[in-house]
């Protein structure tokens, strides 16, 4: 049974295309931890709503000038790296396709940029965005990596076909690097003509793709019910997607709802000193961020703690070490891209399951009455495990829910962990006789 | 398992996890204590029936300049308002005289400028020492909602703090209605076609203001042209800002023997538009929040 697992999942992870995204992600992991560091200082501390900033009540205690050049490196920087994640993603995930079928990698990659990038100014332009640059578009967000990947793709398919054979050379001169140029010439204009059909179509039928208001239906959906099985339920594409590389939905979700339920319940529990009796005890908004995503602790954290308890993998370890801080506090691409989760075919059930889980007993604690419904609004950048004991205004049995769910989380991700194992060393006597 | 605890131990990685495991210990507490006075302060403001009555006057004018309006204004009501007067010196410090009273819920509080002067830039820098007064008065009275009222300029310094200010506060505290009186929109132009470079700017930035708010513009006639000082065609320019941008807009003209720019605040006829319009209905009878409860319910709705 176990080893029949083993074989599908090794079948899925051995195509073509799964080998491309997962070497394209490893080798995106510097960026994407670095990105993930910015963002927790963003996220965490250099924002007015913000769980260290207010805490340490920077507003009077941090002299102006540091906050303000806090304020402008991590905006800056995670906007250079996670707001341009798409042209990284398409470059390599064009270079390993082109290199998979040994054609030339590099002209592959540069050519995917410029398909990527007229994309993005099509998005802009038919968004009608205040702000024309491309640099700004939302497809080339990390939020949209699935874009980029299948963009660069495709571009990679077409070298693939139209492409010649081409080996790397430790030298190259200028004739070889002319004849290098022309060889790359049709595919490189194939692409592009793809590119522009591309564009023109996102800016024709103003294809407003991939960004925060695409999934407002699901993420009100799931904000505004009070259903726990439909809550339940819908969980499962916002949690499929952000595997797929689309976190739009997740990123939505983690932001305080305002709807008018949320609204109701906060004043009731603000009228009457606690939140037992609120209105509508099972809110999407307040079970969601604070049970199925526990602020990245549910899946993310609890997955880095499992590797660094029980693994034995050098490179699995460091990439777990390295984001260990960042996931603490839901920064948590940088595991995401690095591990990778995205697109990882043996971390999928784990990260569907859980979640739901999750959801289900937190639902159950609340009707047996043992914790509180989470109606207060939570700083950004909260650590996971605290967001439920915050969110119901520091009830003590809340934080002991928090803490056993985390557990339970980690315990539950011991036989991806196995699977994960056994695939390893299958992937590893294949990848040595092809490749 | 004892073994297998000890295993857990000594491996390397175990540091790592108990490092963040404190640091995460060592900033809950901290936070625990700053998230229960945020929810306290929080619970506090949704609590709070003080709905006060902020003025601003104009230029040239002190905290002193509604004296006679109050007054007035305490003749026939049953509670008298309390009045807190506040003047801002100009290194943004704040100095106060009078108070409000334990059970008034609709008290006067009049802001004024140790720079009272006119022009646009002025009203500029008074929008933000207003704004400096106002940070203060909302932390330490914890109201949710407000009406606003400005004499000539103070009603220019209300509009530019309403586009630059009034964001920060919008989540908690509600402005409520804002009545502006003989306020020169366009300054001393006559013409609506040359508009100044404040109203060029009002009129830009006029999305900011708030949605839900409800606005009174009232001027003078003294004259069949202007209030003695600011021209009708300044104070109709209001409509380019609010119009079609707030709940309502509405714009009245008094006329009579105290129809001056300057009589306007003690006009009898600005006090009766005042208690009808500006100020909350007054309640006759019944436990004291009855009024409050039943505006509630109906906002609700």
């Amino acid at each position: 049974m176990v080893n029949r697992i083993t074989n599908i999942f090794l079948k899925i992870r051995r195509l073509a295309i799964f080998r491309i995204f997962q070497r394209t992600m490893v080798m995106l992991m510097p960026i994407a931890v670095i990105g993930s560091y910015f963002k927790l200082f963003r996220d965490a501390v250099f924002s007015p709503d913000s769980f260290i900033y207010n805490i340490f009540n920077f507003d009077i205690t941090l002299p102006d000038r540091f906050w303000y050049a806090g304020a402008f490196v991590s905006r800056g920087m995670v906007r250079v790296t996670f707001g341009l994640f798409g042209i990284y993603a398409a470059y390599f995930a064009a270079r390993y396709t082109a290199r998979l079928y040994r054609k030339d990698s590099t002209m592959a990659g540069m050519t995917a940029v410029i398909v990527i990038m007229f994309c993005a100014y099509a998005n802009n332009l038919a968004n009608n965005a205040g702000d024309h640059s491309p640099f700004s578009s939302s497809v080339l967000k990390i939020n949209a990596v699935l874009l980029a990947l299948l963009i660069g793709y495709g571009v990679g398919q077409i070298f693939h076909w139209l492409g010649k054979e081409h080996q790397p050379v430790n030298f190259e001169h200028a004739t070889r690097i002319r004849e290098r140029a022309w060889n790359a010439f049709i595919p490189t204009i194939f692409a592009i003509v793809c590119g522009v059909i591309l564009g023109i179509m996102i800016y024709e039928f103003q294809i407003k793709f991939l960004n925060s208001s695409t999934f407002k239906g699901l993420v009100t959906q799931i904000q505004e019910s009070n259903n726990i099985l439909l809550i339940a339920l819908l969980t499962i594409p916002v949690f499929i997607l952000s595997w797929l590389g689309i976190g739009y939905p997740l990123i939505s979700l983690s932001t305080t709802s305002n709807s008018i339920s949320a609204a109701a319940n906060l004043n009731f529990a603000l009228k009457n000193g606690s939140a037992w009796n609120v209105p509508y005890k099972y809110l999407g908004s307040s079970l969601f961020y604070p049970y199925a995503e526990m602020g990245g602790a549910s899946i993310i954290l609890a997955m880095i703690v499992i590797i660094l308890i029980y693994s034995k993998n050098k490179d699995s370890e460091n990439i777990a070490k390295a984001n260990l801080l960042p996931a603490a506090f839901g920064s948590t691409w940088g595991m995401m891209v690095g591990m990778p989760i995205i697109l990882n075919p043996v971390l999928l059930p784990a990260i569907v399951i859980i979640p739901i889980i999750n959801v289900l007993l937190a639902a159950g604690a609340i009707f047996g009455h043992l914790i509180q419904p989470c109606v207060y609004p939570v700083l950004s950048g909260t650590p996971g495990i605290l967001v439920s004991f915050f969110g119901s205004n520091g009830d003590w049995s809340n934080l002991v829910f928090s803490i056993l769910l985390f557990i339970l989380d980690i315990i539950m991700f011991i036989p991806t962990m196995k699977l994960g194992l056994r695939l390893e060393r299958g992937l590893k006597d294949y990848e040595g006789k092809n490749d | 398992m004892k073994e297998r605890m000890i295993n857990l131990i000594r491996n390397p990685n175990f540091k790592w996890l108990a490092i963040v495991l404190v640091l995460l210990v060592a900033l809950a507490i901290p936070g625990y204590s700053w998230m229960k006075a945020d929810n306290h302060a929080r619970a506090e403001r949704r609590k709070s029936l003080l709905s006060p009555v902020i003025m601003i006057p104009g230029s040239s004018a002190t905290t002193e300049r509604f004296n006679q309006l109050v007054k007035q204004l305490n003749q026939k009501t049953p509670t008298k308002h309390s009045v807190l007067k506040i003047k801002v010196l100009t290194n943004g410090t704040l100095s106060y005289s009078g108070k409000i009273n334990k059970n008034d819920n609709q008290p006067f509080i009049i802001v004024g400028f140790e720079n009272n002067h006119d022009g646009y830039s002025n009203i500029k820098k008074q929008a933000s020492w207003f704004d400096q007064a106002f940070y203060v008065l909302s932390e330490s009275y914890k109201f949710n909602n407000f009406k606003a009222f400005g004499h000539s300029n103070g009603g220019l310094i209300w509009t530019y703090w309403l586009e630059h200010y009034y964001f920060q506060y919008s989540d908690e505290i509600k402005i409520k209605r804002l009545m502006t009186l003989g306020t020169p929109y366009n300054f001393g132009e006559k013409n609506i076609n040359h508009k100044t470079q404040m109203l060029e700017d009002f009129i830009k930035n006029k999305d900011k203001l708030p949605k839900k708010l409800v606005v009174y513009s009232l001027s003078g006639g003294k004259n069949y042209e202007s209030d003695g000082i600011v021209p009708e065609a300044s104070v109709a320019a209001g409509k380019y800002i609010f119009q079609n941008q707030v709940k309502s807009y509405t714009a009245m003209t008094v006329t009579g023997s105290e129809a001056d720019h300057s009589d306007l605040p003690q006009n009898k006829q600005v006090i009766k538009l005042i208690n009808q319009y500006l100020l909350e209905p007054r309640k006759l009878r019944g436990p004291q929040n009855t009024g409050q409860a039943k505006e509630k319910s109906n906002n609700k709705k």
